[in-house]
């Protein structure tokens, strides 16, 4: 039995939801109502950590809030962020629930915005409306709807039977001819493998932002869903397209802190190089700084490739063109928010001091290429969330669309995943693949030496950094292949972990998300390399403009250690960019047919 | 942190316990650079460098997600957001139960 080689509990359960985030909270809550047995597991502790959601700032995207505001209007705004390279279906499908999860929100005791009973939302980039879209919350800016989510999920979970298996490590998913039946998982408060045999599994995961050395989000987000699904032969696609936000290098109390964004989007904030120039009117010279995310990022990586950086190796953000009395009444605003507080430790006076900005990633958008019912191609394997990323965002996702998109892809997934286990008997787990697996996962335990992660994965994250941020290049590219080929072939059958200790070795989880990571980082670099044009968030120094041919998804699978990568045509089924267009930002989309599906009740209209 | 060459150094006192292994509580102790890192970035640097055995958690870094609490000299912190100081008791936050090291389980009180 399972127990034979190494320490091995089992665990049933009709739907297994990997990853504890927003999404695969808002799953489990669907599948519990459904009426069958949930397990979700996540990597660290329950609302506290291994996640992003918790680091969520203050806009969540809802449509109908105003009267003409509809699906439409929203969906238009998503696909044009998106550079018309969206799946249309699933934005429809998506968006249509999410003025019901706001309800759900105000039901669970979230704490908004309101004037006279009604959101009163604020504009975030990318609307068109301009009453703006994103409700926010009530305390803002000295909360965020990470504090806010931390709050009421675990407090509507406890309600429900919903098992949670923290501090819980997925190695791999566990298959039976062309299904998954489960998955198999290192339990580090038990330093015990755990086995979970289950009907649906549902991904939720997050995005890959550990290939890179600065991030937004958690550090901790290492692609492991995105690996998964790929070595068990899933369908995958946009892997090219990563979000990245201006974010603070320096002073070094800011270092990742999304304040100098905040400032350009609430202060007027301007950003200039060590020439003083005014650069984005280079990219957007009518928006200029508040144009969108990826043309903000793109403009000071070019900067900082050109050298006219700042001592710190970036451009400033300022807020000094302002009035002093602004500066007072916004300070006095926001000095008890926590980028405030590091601010006056740091001593820095935003009437004449400037704040030295990179950029950090932010958001993943390759993924699984789910269909509208969050279906994988491969059965029995949902995804949602980040890791379902494949099609939904396009080439740029529109900001603040990003907890809206899980919930509704929770609610979705948790009621398709619970169906489909109600239809079927527990599937039969095969002994000798959890075998294999628990092998290769205590391979870098058994060996007696070799090289540390920490010794490797420094001058990974730095060469991802520098080849496949912006601006990337043909040579660059190749250059960065063949580096991660070497990884893959010479340092992963080499890693070591010195404490051979299984109960909360952080080294040995370290080094198998590593190996997750070297998978997504070839995913990635193979699409980038395909993709000969610039759009959204792919960025080609070497083909600057976008390409008449482009209106397509780059898919990749990875079948038997070999990539299989293909294109497909984008269907403009609701939208098509207008004649001439190429998907850049201020085309406008001319409407090709209405959606017919179900959509929520708008929130306010005729109440 | 490879700028963090310095002469002077912090002593680290890090508490060790592992319940279902150890009779007590014990501390290790540590000699590193100190000067602007984090308390978060001086665990990592003794995990990284000196001594992986030891457990202790750590993810967003930023003072969002509060899993990283620890006592230090005897003051409950967030470790990534608790400037490292000259001379340093780590030890687990006090109100909750030791699973093991300086990771506590936050359902269960002391």
């Amino acid at each position: 039995m399972l127990t034979k080689a190494h320490e091995t509990d089992l665990i049933e359960t009709d739907v297994l939801i990997i990853g504890g985030g927003i999404a695969g909270f808002r799953a489990a809550m669907e599948a519990c109502d459904v009426g069958v047995r949930v397990v979700m597991t996540t990597k660290g502790l329950w609302a506290k950590d291994a996640g992003a959601t918790w680091m969520a700032y203050h806009g969540y995207q809802c449509w109908g809030i105003h009267p003409h505001d509809t699906l439409d209007v929203a969906a238009e705004d998503t696909i044009r962020c998106g550079w018309f390279l969206n799946n249309q279906e699933n934005v429809y499908a998506f968006l249509a629930h999410v003025p019901d999860t706001a309800r759900e929100l105000l039901k669970w005791g979230g704490k908004f915005r309101m004037e006279g009973g009604r959101f009163a939302p604020v504009w975030q980039l990318g609307q068109s409306i301009p009453e703006g879209r994103s409700i926010t919350p009530s305390q803002w800016p000295h909360g965020e709807l990470g504090y806010t989510y931390g709050r009421i999920f675990p407090r509507a979970l406890k309600k429900k039977k919903v098992e949670v298996a923290e501090d819980l490590f997925v190695v791999d998913l566990l298959t039976m001819g062309d299904s998954v039946v489960g998955a198999l998982g290192i339990d580090l408060r038990a330093g015990r493998f755990k086995v979970f045999r289950a009907k649906s599994v549902i991904l939720a995961t997050g995005g890959y932002q550990g290939l890179y050395q600065v991030s937004t989000a958690n550090a901790n987000l290492t692609g492991d869903g995105h690996a998964m699904a790929l070595r068990v032969g899933a369908d995958t696609a946009d892997f090219e397209f990563n979000q990245t936000l201006p974010s603070a290098l320096w002073p070094l109390e800011l270092t990742g802190s999304l304040l100098p964004f905040l400032m350009i989007m609430e202060w007027d904030g301007r950003m200039v190089n060590s020439e003083g120039e005014r650069f984005m009117s280079k990219w957007d010279p009518v928006k200029m700084e508040r144009s969108t995310r990826s043309l903000i990022s793109r403009g000071i990586f070019h900067e900082i490739k050109q050298g006219k950086t700042s001592p710190h190796g970036g451009v400033y953000v300022s807020a000094t063109h302002n009035s002093g009395s602004f500066i007072r009444e916004k300070w006095k605003e926001w000095e008890r928010t926590r980028d405030f507080t590091k601010l006056g430790k740091a001593g820095i006076d935003l009437s004449k001091d400037r704040i030295e900005t990179g950029y950090a990633i932010h958001y993943c958008q390759g993924g699984c290429a789910v269909n509208s019912k969050c279906e994988t191609d491969i059965p029995g394997l949902y995804a949602i969330g980040e890791v379902a990323s494949g099609g939904k965002d396009g080439a740029d996702r529109m900001m603040s669309n990003a907890l809206p998109y899980c919930m509704a892809m929770g609610i979705i997934a948790g009621r398709e995943a619970s169906q489909r286990a109600r239809t079927m008997e527990m599937p039969e787990i095969d002994e000798a693949q959890v075998e294999a697996f628990q092998e290769g996962a205590l391979a870098p335990l058994e060996r007696k030496g070799g090289q540390r992660v920490y010794q490797v994965k420094p001058a990974f994250q730095a060469l991802m950094q520098r080849e496949t941020g912006y601006g990337r290049t043909a040579e660059g590219l190749k250059m960065a292949m063949e580096e991660v080929e070497r990884y893959r072939i010479e340092v992963l059958s080499d890693l070591y972990v010195p404490n051979k200790g299984k109960r909360f070795n952080l080294e040995w989880i370290h080094a198998l998300e590593f190996t997750n990571l070297l998978l997504v980082a070839e995913g990635l670099i193979r699409n980038a390399r395909m993709r000969t044009e610039s759009r959204g968030l792919h960025d080609r120094w070497d083909h600057p403009k976008p390409g008449q041919n482009w209106f397509k998804n780059i898919h990749l699978r990875w079948v038997k250690g070999k990539w299989d990568q293909w294109t497909t045509p984008v269907e403009f089924t609701y939208w098509k960019p207008e004649e001439g267009s190429l998907g850049e930002p201020g085309s406008r989309g001319i409407k090709l047919k209405e959606y017919t599906g179900w959509r929520a009740e708008p929130l306010h209209p005729g109440k | 942190m490879s700028t963090m060459v310095q002469e002077d150094l912090a002593t680290v006192h890090l508490f060790r316990f592992d319940p279902g292994a150890d009779l007590d509580p014990r501390y290790s102790h540590f000699k590193i650079p100190y000067q602007g890192l984090t308390v978060m970035n001086a665990l990592t640097y003794i995990y990284e460098n000196l001594d992986s055995s030891f457990a202790f958690r750590w993810a967003c870094g930023k003072g969002f997600c509060r899993c990283c609490v620890v006592s230090v000299n005897g003051k409950p912190v967030l470790s990534c957001m608790e400037p490292a100081s000259k001379i340093m008791r780590i030890d687990p936050h006090p109100k909750f139960k030791v699973i093991k090291d300086l990771i506590v389980d936050f359902d269960q009180l002391k």
